[in-house]
């Protein structure tokens, strides 16, 4: 990494960081969305400054265009009004534990991982992710359409739930 | 460039699409005023300056004078961020719409994908407003609006992998220099109709402008905006509008290749008959009903589109063997 | 900045700066010169002239969220086709059935939703 792109990462991360703590901490649920919104969004900025375009824009497709959409559907078709769900969660401590636990680990194996220095990013990555698809990683791609379509089901087997 | 000098640069052409956008805004309202006069067999405006001309751009000066009024229940932050993040994506698409052969303001690698991508973020815009106005016709307009953009960007973007696959490349110079002697809408007459109308949806015109059915839901969304919040809609619709008819030029007409006339003539003339032929629907058809609307996105264009994946499979083959 | 990507991001996040912050810019100092009289009639929700007959917070359809669920799985599929498409021109017939076999998974979903009736707006 250059100077001037690690100091632009450290940037945009510490934006995606305070919009996800803001996106837990405020009792908003409409903010909590919002804030979430903003936080993909510089995951987005973050994956395209790392030279990861395809990676970047698919994030801002289906995230920022489609996740953060649903949630304001469930948020307004339930009428939930601003309260966040997590206000009245069950049991606070036990997700904070596991939160702490997944996270912790996945600190724990970046660190022990023994990440290669980067090297130069290539001119064209979508080509090569393609190339990859149909080649070496025809088999994951492929499963992924299983995978999807397994989804697709799932996803109408929890709307018929909703509807007896 | 430096980092500083880059950022300003961009700055600098983000302060210039956004004036772009405002002055089409008001040179379409007007031009789509004086058509719809034309198809009904009215004059439209005609008492502002010569012909009514300048008809707009008091409509400007009075919108931006005119009082903010919010409803005393709504949710200030979503009612203010409503408007800017519809508004806005249309505005960021414009950074990878190649006004000619060289003017483009910047060729990413991923352009074509960013220009489906940006426009997306829209829905989210519409859903705030609609919400944040703590009104029923603006609820129910936020949420059709939003329910239709996200099922009839499926067949869209859809529509768009088959002329990826052509030019082999999702940048957009590389889709422009592909069709240098045939265009796509040659090999591809399915994609451009299947791109084309479901932009209509998208950009929720007639006949697909249930969102905002003035018959039923009042103005939809934007029922409860006025002033300049309420002219920032205007900007999205007017904005999506011409960098969609744009992007249909860029990704089936060859963009501006063409004879004698420079690219950025070229590339105008094609875009603005686009343009033209939206409105000309817009005013001939009437409006589709909510849940005929849907079954079109979801039992006809999807299916119609994965079929014309196949198409342009064979077409390639056919192309490059 | 020889990295095209960094440089691409700096220009973006320029861009998206400038088209924010002018509307923004320009709501507030139109703020000062506009008249702002809010009373109470006018600041009532809009509801062909009468008073609001029911409130917009109350629990509604869920066809929307269903539709919603649905749509990311199809257009996770659709960027995954993206992925490969540019490289598809040169690589002859059995790349074609490969992703014709991916295709197919896609076409089956939407077969599958169509028969449980879940493409059906209520």
């Amino acid at each position: 990494m250059s100077g001037g792109q690690s100091m632009l990462f450290v940037l945009v991360g510490v934006v995606a960081a305070v919009s996800a703590l803001y996106a837990v901490l405020t009792r908003q649920i409409l903010r909590s969305i919002m804030s979430l919104g903003a936080f993909l969004t510089a995951v987005a900025v973050e994956f395209y400054v790392l030279a990861a375009d395809f990676v970047s824009v698919v994030q801002i497709f289906v995230y920022v265009g489609g996740v953060v959409v649903l949630m304001l559907f469930a948020l307004m078709l339930s009428a939930s009004g601003e309260r966040h769900p997590l206000a009245g969660a069950d049991r606070p401590g036990l997700g904070a534990v596991l939160a702490y636990l997944v996270g912790g680990g996945l600190v724990v194996a970046s660190l022990g991982a023994g990440l290669p220095e980067p090297g130069k990013a290539p001119a064209q990555t979508v080509d090569l992710l393609g190339r990859s698809f149909l080649g070496g990683q025809l088999f994951a791609f492929e499963l992924m359409g299983v995978v999807l379509l397994a989804a697709v089901v799932a996803a109408l087997v929890v709307a018929r739930g909703e509807r007896q | 460039m430096s980092g500083a000098a880059t950022f300003a640069w961009g700055a600098l052409w983000g302060a210039v699409s956004l004036t772009i956008v405002g002055a089409l805004t008001t040179v379409l309202v007007l031009v789509e005023r004086k058509i719809s006069g034309r198809i009904q067999m009215r004059v439209g405006p005609m008492h502002t300056g010569p012909h009514g001309l300048l008809q707009t751009v008091a409509d400007i000066v009075k919108l931006l004078f005119k009082e903010d009024v919010r409803p005393a229940r709504a949710d200030a932050m979503a009612f203010r961020l409503g408007p800017l993040l519809t508004a806005v994506p249309a505005v960021l698409s414009f950074a990878v719409i190649p006004f000619g052969a060289p003017l483009i303001m910047r060729d990413l690698n991923v352009g074509v994908l960013y220009f489906l991508a940006v426009p997306g973020v829209t829905a989210v815009g519409l859903l705030l407003a609609g919400w944040a106005s703590y009104d029923n016709y603006s609820f129910l307009g936020g949420l059709r609006s939003s329910a239709q953009f996200i099922s009839y960007e499926i067949p869209r973007t859809l529509a768009v992998v088959g002329v990826v696959m052509l030019a082999g490349s999702l940048r957009v110079s590389a889709v422009l220099e592909a069709q240098r002697t045939v265009p796509f809408l040659v090999l591809e007459p399915l994609g451009f109709v299947l791109y084309l109308v479901t932009t209509l949806a998208e950009v929720n015109r007639t006949p697909f402008d249930i969102p905002e059915a003035e018959s039923e839901l009042v103005a939809g969304y934007h029922t409860e905006y006025s002033g300049f919040r309420w002219a920032l809609f205007f900007l999205a619709e007017y904005g999506a509008l011409f960098a969609a008819s744009a992007f249909a030029t860029v990704l089936f007409l060859g963009g501006g290749n063409g004879p004698l006339l420079p690219a950025f003539v070229w590339f105008l003339v094609k875009t603005l008959a686009i343009v033209f032929l939206t409105m000309w629907i817009r005013w001939t058809l009437p409006r589709f009903r909510s849940d005929q609307l849907m079954r079109l996105a979801w039992k006809v264009f999807l299916p119609l589109s994965l079929v014309n994946l196949v198409l342009a499979g064979l077409a390639m083959q056919v192309v490059a063997g | 900045m020889n990295d095209p990507y960094q440089s691409d991001v700096v220009f973006l996040l320029g861009f998206a700066l400038a088209v924010f912050a002018l509307p923004v810019f320009t709501i507030l100092v139109f703020r000062w010169l506009r008249p702002s009289r809010p009373e109470r009639l006018k600041r009532e929700p809009y509801e062909s002239g009468m008073p609001q007959a029911s409130v917009p917070r109350r629990p509604f359809h869920m066809a929307y969220y269903n539709f919603a669920l649905v749509f990311i799985v199809f257009e996770v599929e659709t960027l995954l086709l993206f992925a490969i498409a540019p490289v598809l021109r040169d690589q002859g017939w059995a790349a074609l059935a490969e992703v014709g076999i991916f295709v197919v998974l896609v076409a089956l979903g939407l077969f599958y939703a169509w028969r449980k009736g879940a493409l059906v707006w209520r």
